[in-house]
């Protein structure tokens, strides 16, 4: 299936795009609460709009390294996930027809390299995204620490 | 594999919202009618493993398409789909052999849960 | 769902139906008995509604609504159609028409509908002879407009306003109960806000302001358990399921097996009733496969040959209790310890501090018994530690009770609604997070001189039982606690059918919470319950404490 439009962003050096439609609302940083368990990546939850919202950092996620920016937040549509993720900045919208070229990525979570006047973009599998997430979680599950206190 | 489904409406608006919804669940919409006769014949070639059936439609109603489709195939399985006001229809639609009625507006959520317990039996 | 891409194909398939309405509309003048005719208006104006209620453009599915009701009546022989049904028929069309162009041009439409579906559901024709009267003719529609479950006799007027008022909503029974949903939620919401007022209260010392707040909070439980009333559905609801799978375990495993089922009509949130079908239908068909003996083996015992499993379904103040209860061959407490000290779950020493009662719950361990190996004694293990986690998360307890020889009954013990839980509110590092108070026996604040080392457990003594400690600091892979004054706070909970002693940073207190989902990636956490927001606007996790150890 091919995105009609894409929102394109930047994590440490490299332009990103995700499909519009995964995307719902761009944000200021806000304040978010750290909960225990789950990788570091995760900055906290955040409310958004009454939904209790997983706020992760892309840029550790990648292992990019987080830079030093304000940065914004990328909020998932609320029907896919209930995930945020914080990017460096994000730029414009661009409409698929701009797209000169297309190639395949190795990356699981890239679905393709995307060449168009803006730059090379590397475009998120949203779906694969999640479901790798899931799965650092499960793989994170705290063990009971064995002997006492 | 995944699984095959006949969506019959006589509004296209309506068949593509569903296609659409169907689509991003993982099934294959394998056929597609706009009335009870074309849907009776499009079963027989398609052998859908679910059909949703809409009730108010011209040349042939839901209901009649229903009995015919069970006729031919005793374990089809037909959901039949309705806005309201057709509730009446919903004993008439069972004992023809429906497997669940979900009324419309389609609710993605509602439509994914009913038609999975369908499948599951 | 985002419905916008679907509005130009709404738009352009709209238009075609209002065409053939109004040209309908003509030829009927012309022939006003043509049955394909007022079929295909009927029709016409049904589809209409129908996308219009998917696009959720209120207006229109009010117009075609009574477009619809009134060409029913007509079908139905109750109404002729003349020159007044046809004008008013295509007044509609131009009604939708013009609406249509607002929604096109996406401005909010300034069009009162109200009045055209009045007109349309009152309207009879003046001339004819057995004209009934206005009030009535609605209601001598049998179109059945209303939801079947949720007509009762109104007035025609105050049916037809309710009519349009669900309409607008979607206007369906299923509908309804998200809006139930969205009450709750909001509700929900408004305890939240009550947490607010309640510590500003507190800051402000202002003893008019507390009573305020705690009349609100009385308001708001009373509010709460009426909302959560409507949400309750009888038993029954699910109950059917229980029998064909009963049926079904006995059959394969050559077994007779009468199954009583009593308190069908005990009522359950839905919510919960969903979450409850493959718990119970894994307690049962564990009675049935491995509670109850075969033929033979029941008569030498001198029992009836037949087995009886029995589902009972009943109500104790706020709370559910549900009981499935055999009469086979029983749980063997010492059996189970030496089952689960084989599998090495548990140490000799651990085995004997066991009462029978704790010994039983052995079987929820994880790993205690796989569907693989099934023995008589594991074999009632088989899912139960998924079936208590499942219990657990709707903030239920699960309880065995068992006589070698008698039978066995394991009774779950439910909330009657989940949404609003109790909760207690411990400090951990830098991190707040909330356990169900169900799953918390007591909290003790215990001195450093109380603790006792046994091999590398520490442990301390209540209630004449010597109970182990754990950090739960460290399970959530915290830095641990200081306590410089020598006290640890800590919760008592059960894990492994024996109590447990949980030290935190900081006992915060019981609060009332509104228990939110966290959605995908979150969901699949494990021993994550859920989210909640604080009266501040502090985001806490709900912690599933057996989940996690």
């Amino acid at each position: 299936m091919t995105a009609e439009r894409l929102l394109v962003f930047s994590v440490g050096r490299e332009l990103f795009a995700l499909n519009l439609t995964e995307v719902c609302e761009v944000m200021e940083p806000q304040q978010s609460y750290p909960f225990a368990g789950a990788p570091p990546y995760y900055l906290g939850l955040i409310n958004f709009h009454g939904n209790l919202t997983a706020l992760l950092d892309f840029a550790q996620y990648l292992g990019a390294g987080s830079r030093p920016l304000p940065g914004k937040l990328l909020v998932i549509d609320t029907k896919l996930a209930h995930l945020a993720l914080k990017v460096d900045a994000v730029g414009s919208i661009i409409d698929a027809q701009s797209i000169t070229g297309a190639t395949r990525s190795e990356e699981p979570l890239i679905e393709a390299l995307l060449e168009t006047p803006q730059g090379n973009l590397r475009l998120v599998r949203l779906e694969t995204l999640l479901s790798s997430l899931e799965d650092d979680l499960r793989a994170a599950a705290p063990k009971s620490a064995p002997g006492g206190n | 594999m995944a699984i095959k489904v006949m969506i019959v409406d006589d509004s296209l608006f309506m068949r593509k919202m569903l296609r659409d919804i169907l689509t991003e669940e993982g099934y294959e919409i394998c056929a597609e009618a706009s009335d009870g006769d074309e849907a009776v014949a499009r079963y027989r070639e398609s052998l859908p493993d679910l059909v949703t059936m809409d009730i108010v439609m011209p040349n042939k109603g839901g209901i009649e398409a229903l009995q015919e489709i069970m006729a031919y195939d005793a374990a089809a399985r037909v959901v039949m789909c309705s806005a309201i006001g057709q509730e009446a229809l919903t004993t008439a639609a069972t004992e023809a052999g429906a497997k669940a009625f979900i009324l419309k507006p389609f609710n993605p959520e509602l439509v994914t849960r009913v038609l999975r317990e369908v499948v599951q039996g | 769902m985002d419905m916008s891409q679907y509005k130009a194909l709404f738009l352009s398939e709209s238009r075609e139906y209002l065409r053939t309405i109004a040209e309908q509309v003509v030829a009927l003048e012309q022939s006003p008995a043509d049955r394909s005719a007022i079929d295909a208006l009927f029709r016409g104006a049904h589809s209409l509604k129908g996308m219009a209620a998917s696009m959720e453009y209120g207006d229109v599915v009010v117009v075609a609504h009574s477009m619809e009701d009134l060409m029913a009546r007509v079908r139905d022989g109750a109404l002729p159609f003349g020159a007044g049904v046809a004008d008013l028929l295509l007044e509609g069309v131009d009604l939708i028409d013009a609406l249509l162009q607002d929604v096109e041009e996406e401005r909010p439409s300034s069009l009162p509908t109200d009045g055209y579906a009045a007109r349309l559901a009152s309207y009879v024709p003046a001339p004819e002879k057995k004209a009934k009267k206005p009030d009535e003719a609605p209601k001598a529609a049998p179109t059945a407009a209303e939801p079947a479950q949720a007509s009762e006799p109104a007035p025609a007027a105050e049916a037809e306003r309710a009519k349009e008022s669900t309409t607008e909503l979607g206007g369906t029974v299923r509908v309804k109960t998200e809006l139930l949903d969205h009450l709750i939620n909001l509700t929900g919401e408004l305890v939240t806000n009550k947490q607010r007022l309640l510590s500003i209260g507190r800051e402000l010392a202002s003893p008019a302001l507390n009573d305020a707040v705690s009349e609100t909070s009385k308001l708001l439980r009373a509010l709460h358990d009426e909302v959560m009333k409507v949400r309750l559905m009888p038993f029954e609801a699910i109950s059917d399921r229980f029998q064909r799978s009963v049926r079904a375990v006995a059959k394969k495993s050559g077994k007779e097996i009468n199954f009583e089922l009593t308190g069908r009509e005990i009522g359950l949130d839905r919510g919960v009733l969903e979450q409850l079908v493959d718990p119970l239908n894994h307690i049962l068909r564990n009675a049935v496969d491995h509670g109850i003996e075969d033929g033979e083996e029941r008569e030498r015992a001198g029992k009836p040959a037949r087995g009886l499993v029995k589902l009972s379904v009943s109500r104790d103040r706020d709370r559910i209790h549900i009981t499935v209860r055999d009469d086979g061959r029983g749980m063997e407490p010492q059996s189970m310890i030496e089952a689960a000290v084989r599998k090495g779950l548990i140490t000799p020493e651990e085995g004997e501090l066991l009462s029978p009662r704790q010994a039983l719950m052995l079987s929820c361990i994880p790993g205690f018994s796989t569907a693989k190996e099934v023995t008589d004694i594991s074999g009632r293990g088989v899912g139960m530690d998924a079936v208590n986690a499942a219990i657990a998360k709707l903030g239920g307890t699960l309880g065995i009770e068992s006589e070698p020889g008698q039978g066995t009954s394991i009774t779950l013990k439910l909330p009657l609604t989940i949404a609003i839980i109790h909760a207690l509110l411990v400090q951990c590092g830098q991190i707040k997070t909330a356990i169900p108070v169900n799953a918390v026996q007591r909290t003790v604040e215990l001195s450093r001189r109380q603790i006792e080392t046994v091999g590398r457990r520490q442990m301390f003594q209540l209630d004449d039982e010597s109970i182990p400690l754990l950090s739960l600091n460290r399970v959530l892979g915290l830095p641990l606690g200081r306590f410089p004054d020598g006290i640890l706070p800590l919760f008592v909970t059960e894990a492994k059918g024996r109590r447990v002693g949980m030290v935190v940073d900081r006992l915060l207190g019981q609060h009332e919470l509104f228990v939110k989902r966290l959605g995908r990636p979150l969901d699949g956490m494990a021993g994550v319950a859920g989210g909640a927001t604080l009266g501040d606007g502090e985001i806490v996790t709900i912690l599933d404490i057996s989940e996690l150890l």
